[in-house]
């Protein structure tokens, strides 16, 4: 519920951004970066860190002086060439590379298109569900986030469903790889290969043959002529399986966490009104969403807050820092779905809405603002509702739970709860 | 005129021919030489070392098995954590210190936000001829008192009695301090050192010391203008008439003068545990000298330095993003088996190695150095006349070896203290590795 965070006064270590303690519980350290040091110098790991925010949604706006990739477009590297997903529009950067690619397959992701594939996922989640639903019990991370958004990306791809395990092993693999570095990149450079191997000569089919599926649609879609490579749609398509999946898979686990655990109070309110799933998923990508920092590079000095970033410096955007930022959201560290100085509907990437509320940052702002938000949105409003309409009486198994953590830094992944058990009757 | 260049051939500016490698097959995306090297090379992996080790307990204390793990497997080694390039095989290092068009050093006034605080004369020649004419005047008197005040006892600590006062009473004296001071001073300049390190508090607590130093040499700076000196801050008036306190206060900071500390402590710490090194060393000032010298190769008190990318540049198969932290690590290249026989031992007189200038890329022997940071470098003033003053490499190294001489020739039966365990460590992940702790016996001779 509501946690006042505790007071560190201005003294920063760097090395609790290494510690145990940071991955469970980040929050006090945000508000200490907040509080004392908007703009962070942090020597030990050489990059500096924005935590306020305004800040933090100026950086991701100034996309003149806030590069996303470490190279020069104009330089002599080949982007994507050594990234675990292949060549992909991540590493892009600002160039107009990256707005050609982004272009490309960004509209797939929205509006008729994206509403094309919904009545799947009810199925989807209804064929997770029946697998579990005479068991009383659940261990939701396992059981059902970590299945349901990958089979619906595997399917609005149109790969064969019998195959759709060894997809969820390839993307546990691709993600824990995107880390830094150690076996589970060679594991994760493993899988990748083995899932191009797999997918080549599909994509070469849709090519020539396209049917309605994503796949068809990404190798087939064009804009001012201009298609993806073969190259670029496999590089695409691991982004997409990773990406895609993982990020939706914690949102779920996430949204399910906080109902059970933080704000049990709340959970009749979703009962009684499933709309309100679009609320618990906004509240959760403010509390404390799946992604809490981005790395940008500068592209010239920039002055703020009296201090000075040189050019060509590493920046830290905490954005689950600026979402807990008290000078924008009241009580920020209480978790409520009723809040009425959230936006709470769709987000867009300018981050300015109508009603004249603020949104959360959980999806970045601006140009490299997430490319699935709307997909992410209602897969989880979905997948959610799905659950509780067939199942009731739900409760945590356990009274105590050790709360959402982040990974290690070296398995790399984003932050969510390990384990999650509930009680449930049908 | 050079030749046609073939088609798979590149003529560089300079006419030197690159060959340029054909593509693995036509359809292949086009991934340059150092993507496949990266990809063939590091096979993407990285799993025999985590960058956090790099910031571990384990690096603080004892840095070279790790070190190893770079250099044998990741020459360039990405690190991701602390947002920076390791750079370990020899040749890679002295091969950017040679290259200033590419990578630039930054002055410790950048690490401290200080820019234009105040200017950095020590490399004027005035400076350096008072520096060079102070510390040999002074440096075996500081030696001789510090070791007769020794000889009363037969314990003491040779870290904290010896290594330590040396270094700092001999600056206060080229600094002309008054004796009363020299306390204040040298916890002033220990503060002021240790707050370019990553630390925070410490470098708080080092910009109040700066402010304390300029405060502090404000009215020794008068006096000097009245009535000049034979002193280092006589010496930077010379240069400028209008010294102000920062500029004598930048100048030391960007001197390093505490790493003859960690110099002469690392010296007696392998001595002292190498006894039949130590037997050759002190049989010849000669022997010393290069007991110094081998010293500074096998355990050198300042681990890494950093230089920063210019621009984007290509090297060790990979490519160096524009302002990238280059690690250039002195502890992984001087134990390069490549360049050193049996690298992991202390030979007070080793083959093969030169005995010349410290930074690797003067091979006048043919043979490599030990690559040594903090410790003085070759001199700017390479074409000055005959009188020019030795490079403060040199100034520093016999400074060194004239103390080590002063010791041996007053003590006798130098031991470690029974029971004491010394090493090697830094105080926090980054500063200088030395022996902070040498208790030993003797006898006076």
């Amino acid at each position: 519920m509501s946690e006042a965070a505790q007071d560190l006064g201005p003294n920063l270590d760097p090395r609790v951004f290494d510690s145990e303690e940071f991955q469970r519980d980040p929050f006090p350290v945000y508000q200490q970066l907040r509080d004392h040091h908007p703009i962070y110098h942090d020597r030990f790991h050489n990059r500096w860190i924005v935590s306020r925010y305004w800040d933090v949604d100026g950086c991701f706006q100034d996309n003149g002086s806030f590069d996303r990739a470490m190279y020069k477009p104009d330089g002599p590297y080949d982007f994507g060439s050594r990234h675990i997903f292949g060549p992909n529009i991540l590493e892009y950067g600002n160039s107009d590379e990256h707005r050609r690619l982004r272009n490309i397959v960004a509209g797939q992701f929205v509006g008729q298109k994206l509403n094309d594939f919904l009545p799947m996922i009810d199925t989807i989640a209804d064929e997770v569900i029946d697998r579990f639903i005479d068991d009383g019990e659940l261990e939701v991370v396992k059981q059902f986030s970590s299945q349901v958004p990958i089979r619906v990306i595997s399917n609005m791809l149109g790969l064969p469903r019998e195959d759709e395990d060894t997809f969820v092993e390839w993307y546990q693999l691709l993600i824990a790889g995107l880390g830094f570095g150690g076996e589970h990149l060679a594991r994760g450079l493993q899988a990748r290969n083995d899932m191009w191997a797999y997918i080549d000569p599909i994509i070469e089919e849709r090519s020539k043959h396209p049917g309605e599926d994503l796949l068809s649609r990404i190798c087939t879609a064009e804009l001012d002529g201009s298609r993806m490579t073969a190259e670029e749609v496999k590089g695409f398509v691991a982004l997409l399986l990773a990406a895609g999946g993982d990020t939706t898979d914690k949102a779920i686990a996430n949204m399910w966490y906080h109902l059970l655990y933080t704000r049990p109070d709340q959970l009749q309110d979703v009962i009684d009104d499933p709309s309100l799933w679009e609320n618990v998923f906004t509240e959760m990508m403010r509390f404390d969403p799946v992604v809490h920092a981005q790395f940008r590079f500068t592209t010239r000095e920039i002055e703020l807050h009296n201090e000075v970033i040189p050019e060509r410096a590493g920046v830290i955007l905490y954005l689950g820092a600026g979402n807990r930022d008290e000078r924008v959201f009241k009580n920020p560290n209480t978790f409520d779905i009723h809040r009425d100085d959230l936006h709470m509907g769709r987000e867009n990437r300018s981050g300015r809405y109508k009603d004249g509320k603020n949104g959360h940052l959980g999806f970045g702002i601006g140009q490299h603002f997430c490319m699935g938000y709307a997909m992410a949105r209602q897969e989880s409003a979905i997948a959610c509702s799905r659950l509780m309409d067939r199942i009731k009486d739900v409760k945590p198994k356990f009274a105590d739970h050790p709360g959402i953590i982040a990974p290690s830094i070296d398995s790399g992944g984003f932050r969510a709860p390990t384990e999650l058990w509930m009680k449930f009757s049908r | 005129m050079s030749a046609v260049p073939k088609p798979d051939q590149v003529v560089g500016r300079n006419g030197v021919v690159i060959i340029k490698r054909p593509l693995r097959d036509e359809d292949s995306p086009g991934y340059r030489t150092y993507e496949v090297y990266q990809r063939e090379r590091v096979g993407e992996s990285t799993e025999k070392i985590s960058p956090i080790q790099l910031t571990s307990e384990e690096y603080r204390t004892d840095p070279y098995p790790l070190m190893d793990i770079l250099r044998e497997n990741y020459p360039c080694f990405r690190d991701w954590l602390s947002n920076s390039y390791w750079i370990s095989p020899y040749n890679d290092v002295t091969s950017i210190f040679s290259d200033d068009a590419n990578f630039e050093t930054r002055p410790k006034t950048w690490f401290y936000n200080l820019n234009g605080f105040g200017r950095n004369l020590r490399d004027e020649l005035p400076v350096l001829k008072a520096e060079e004419s102070t510390i040999d005047a002074n440096a075996e008197a500081v030696a001789t008192q510090l070791i007769e005040r020794m000889a009363a006892g037969n314990n003491a600590d040779l870290a904290t009695d010896f290594a330590a006062p040396f270094a700092m009473q001999l600056l206060a004296i080229q600094l002309a301090l008054p004796r009363e001071d020299f306390d204040l001073f040298t916890a002033l300049y220990w503060r002021m050192q240790r707050g370019t390190s990553w630390n925070p508090r410490l470098q708080e607590d080092g910009r109040k010391a700066i402010d304390e130093l300029v405060t502090f040499f404000q009215p020794i700076v008068e006096a000097r203008k009245a009535a000049p000196g034979t002193d280092l801050v006589s010496a930077m008036l010379e240069v400028d008439s209008d010294l102000a306190p920062e500029d004598v206060v930048v100048t030391l900071l960007e001197g390093d003068h505490e790493t003859l500390q960690g110099a002469l402590a690392n010296l007696w710490f392998l001595l002292l545990s190498h006894p039949g090194e130590f037997e050759k060393a002190r049989s010849e000032q000669r022997l010393m000298k290069l007991a110094y010298l081998e010293t500074l190769r096998h355990s050198t008190p300042v681990l890494t330095a950093q230089r920063f990318a210019r621009h984007e540049v290509e090297r060790f198969g990979r490519l160096i993003p524009e302002g990238a932290r280059l690690m250039c690590s002195a502890a992984a290249a001087n134990r390069d088996p490549d360049i050193f026989n049996d690298p992991n031992r202390f030979i007070a007189d080793r083959k093969d190695m030169c005995q010349r200038e410290p930074r690797g890329q003067y091979r006048a022997d043919g043979l490599a150095t030990g690559i040594t940071f903090g410790l003085g470098r070759p001199s700017v003033h390479p074409a000055v006349p005959e009188d020019r003053p030795r490079s403060r490499y040199a100034i520093t190294r016999d400074t060194a070896v004239t103390a080590s001489q002063v010791l041996v020739a007053h003590l006798d039966n130098i031991t470690i203290a029974d029971g004491a365990t010394p090493m090697l460590s830094s105080l926090t992940v980054g500063e200088m590795h030395t022996c902070w702790q040498l208790p030993i016996n003797y006898q006076k001779l």
